[in-house]
C-alpha cells in the first residue's frame, strides 16, 4: 500500500514532465459514421487517398399495399463515387435514375472540432450541381441545355456532443435553372437539421428534416423527413431508413418531395457505402 | 499582552516557514530523470487471415536513475495505420480513445543500482509494474535492454505481449480470425537527461 502510494506520488510528477508543452488539442473524430446522415451530407469527408463507393435505393411508398410489396417492387437508385483529394477535401460524382440525373460536388471541411481548444464545432462547405438528362417532353419547343442544370450550396455545422450523440445544421440554397410554374422561385432556401445517437459501438439511430421555404415552392411539395438506422462493419456502412423523399440528389429531396408521411407516403430506402484505400497512409 | 504578541509572531513565522518549505518542496530535483517524448511503439497482431501493425512516434517515457521509477504514456490517437479506416475503427470501436485517450505503464526498473550511467554499456533489465489501457489496469513485467552512451543517452528497447481480453478490448465474432488474441508490442526509446528549459 505504502509502495503504491509512493509510486503514485512520483508518477504524477513524472507524468507532468512528459506533458510539458503539449498544447495541441486532438481532433474530434467520427462525428458521424459516414458521409451522409440519411439523404443529406454529414460533415464527414472521405480520407485522403480513399475512394467511397455508394449505392442508394429508395423504394416506392408503403401505401402501395401488399400487392406492390409495400413499395419494394419499384426502386429509384443512385450510385456514386467520392474521392478524398485531401483528408478535408472530397470530390464526388454520381448518377441517379431520378430524372436520369448526373451529379457532382466538391466538399471542403474548413473547421474541425477539437476536444479542448479552438473549435467546438466542425464546419463544411459543399457546392454541387446536377444535370437532368431526360429527353425533352416537347422536342418542337425551343429547349435550352441550361434548363437541365441545378445547383446547390450548403454550409454544414455539426457538433459531436459526446461519444454517443452528434447533431448537425445544414442551411442550404438550391438553385433550379428551370422551374415548372411562374409562382415557384429558382432559388430556394432551406434548413436541414439532423442528429445521430449511437445504440452500440457500431450502430446508431439517425434522423433528418429539411425545411424548405414554402413561399418558393408549389403547395404540393412537402418538407423531407427521414428516420434511419446505421450499421457499420469492417469496410461497409449500411444505412437503412424510412423517408418521404424519393430522390437522392439535393434538388430532389429538398424541393421536390411529393409524398407525405401523414398519407402513408413514406418509403423504405437504404444507402450502402464501401471504402477502398487507393493510396496508403504514410506512417 | 506580551504573550499574545509572541503568539502572533510565532504563528506568522510558522506560516512563513511553511510557505518557504512548501515552495522549496515544489521545486523537486529532476536531475536524476531521463526522458523522451518521441519514443517509438509498434504493435503487431498476427492472426490466421491478417497481420495488422501500427506505429506511434509519440510515446513519452521518463525514468529516475536513483529510484528506478518509470512511467510510459502514449496517446492512442498517435498510432498510425496503413489503412486510415482501420485507424478510425481502432480509435472509435476498439480502444474508445475518446473515453480513454492514453495508455500508461508505471513501474520500477528492477535493480537500477546495478546500472552505471557513466559508462558505455548495455544491460538486460526487467520492469515490474502496471499497464493501464482502455480503462483497465493489469500487472505487467517487461524484459528489455538499456544501452548507456557516455554522451548522456539511454536507449531502451523492449518487447512484450498483451492479451486484449485482459483490457476488455472486444473482438467481434467476424474479426476473430483477423485480429489476434495477443498483441506483440515493441518499444524503442532514446532517452536523454532531463534539462530545465
Amino acid at each position: 500500500m505504502v509502495y503504491s502510494a509512493q509510486l503514485f506520488g512520483q508518477d504524477s510528477t513524472m507524468l507532468d514532465l512528459l506533458n510539458n508543452g503539449d498544447d495541441k488539442s486532438p481532433l474530434v473524430e467520427a462525428t458521424f459514421k459516414t458521409t451522409r446522415l440519411i439523404n443529406g451530407h454529414s460533415v464527414e469527408t472521405t480520407d485522403k487517398g480513399v475512394l467511397d463507393f455508394r449505392i442508394s435505393h429508395r423504394f416506392a411508398p408503403v401505401d402501395g399495399g401488399f400487392y406492390n410489396l409495400f413499395g419494394l417492387d419499384q426502386a429509384s437508385t443512385r450510385f456514386g463515387f467520392e474521392y478524398g483529394l485531401l483528408s478535408n477535401l472530397t470530390l464526388g460524382v454520381g448518377r441517379s435514375s431520378y430524372e436520369k440525373s448526373y451529379d457532382g460536388f466538391i466538399k471542403y471541411k474548413f473547421l474541425s472540432q477539437r476536444i479542448k481548444g479552438f473549435s467546438p464545432i466542425t464546419a463544411v462547405w459543399i457546392s454541387g450541381m446536377s444535370i437532368n438528362t431526360l429527353r425533352w417532353a416537347d422536342p418542337n419547343r425551343k429547349n435550352y441545355f441550361s434548363s437541365r442544370l441545378n445547383y446547390f450550396h450548403q454550409l454544414l455545422i455539426a457538433k459531436k456532443v459526446n461519444e454517443n450523440f452528434s447533431f448537425q445544421f445544414s442551411p442550404t440554397l438550391v438553385h433550379r435553372n428551370l422551374v415548372q410554374t411562374r409562382d415557384e422561385d429558382n432559388d430556394v432556401l432551406a434548413l436541414g437539421i439532423g442528429f445521430r445517437h449511437k445504440l452500440t459501438k457500431r450502430t446508431s439511430i439517425n434522423a433528418e428534416y429539411f425545411y424548405a421555404g414554402k413561399e418558393s415552392l408549389q403547395p404540393r411539395y412537402k418538407n423531407g423527413l427521414s428516420i434511419g438506422f446505421d450499421i457499420e462493419t469492417g469496410g461497409h456502412v449500411f444505412q437503412l431508413h424510412f423517408t418521404n423523399s424519393q430522390a437522392m440528389i439535393e434538388k430532389g429531396f429538398i424541393t421536390e418531395n411529393t409524398q407525405s408521411w401523414s398519407k402513408g407516403g413514406f418509403m423504405f430506402g437504404f444507402n450502402v457505402s464501401r471504402v477502398f484505400n487507393v493510396k496508403k497512409n504514410v506512417k | 499582552m506580551i504573550g499574545i504578541k509572541n503568539l502572533k509572531l510565532a504563528v506568522l513565522s510558522g506560516i512563513a516557514l511553511m510557505f518557504l518549505f512548501a515552495f522549496s518542496n515544489k521545486k523537486s530535483d529532476n536531475s536524476d530523470k531521463w526522458l523522451t517524448k518521441t519514443g517509438k511503439i509498434t504493435f503487431k497482431s498476427t492472426a490466421d487471415e491478417e497481420i495488422i501493425t501500427a506505429v506511434s512516434n509519440q510515446a513519452g517515457l521518463v525514468f529516475s536513475q536513483t529510484s528506478g521509477n518509470i512511467v510510459v504514456s502514449i496517446p492512442i490517437k498517435s498510432f498510425i495505420f496503413e489503412k486510415k479506416l482501420m485507424q478510425t475503427h481502432f480509435n472509435e470501436n476498439y480502444m474508445e480513445s475518446g473515453k480513454y485517450p492514453n495508455a500508461t505503464f508505471s513501474g520500477i526498473i528492477n535493480k537500477i543500482g546495478t546500472i552505471n550511467f557513466g559508462k558505455d554499456t548495455t544491460y538486460d533489465v526487467s520492469c515490474t509494474g502496471q499497464l493501464t489501457m482502455h480503462g483497465q489496469t493489469k500487472p505487467l513485467v517487461i524484459k528489455g535492454t538499456i544501452k548507456i552512451s557516455k554522451n548522456a543517452n539511454a536507449l531502451i528497447n523492449c518487447n512484450f505481449d498483451v492479451k486484449l481480453a485482459d483490457y476488455k478490448i472486444d473482438r467481434p465474432k467476424l474479426m476473430l480470425k483477423k485480429i489476434a488474441e495477443n498483441i506483440n508490442i515493441t518499444l524503442e526509446s532514446d532517452c536523454s537527461k532531463f534539462a530545465k528549459k
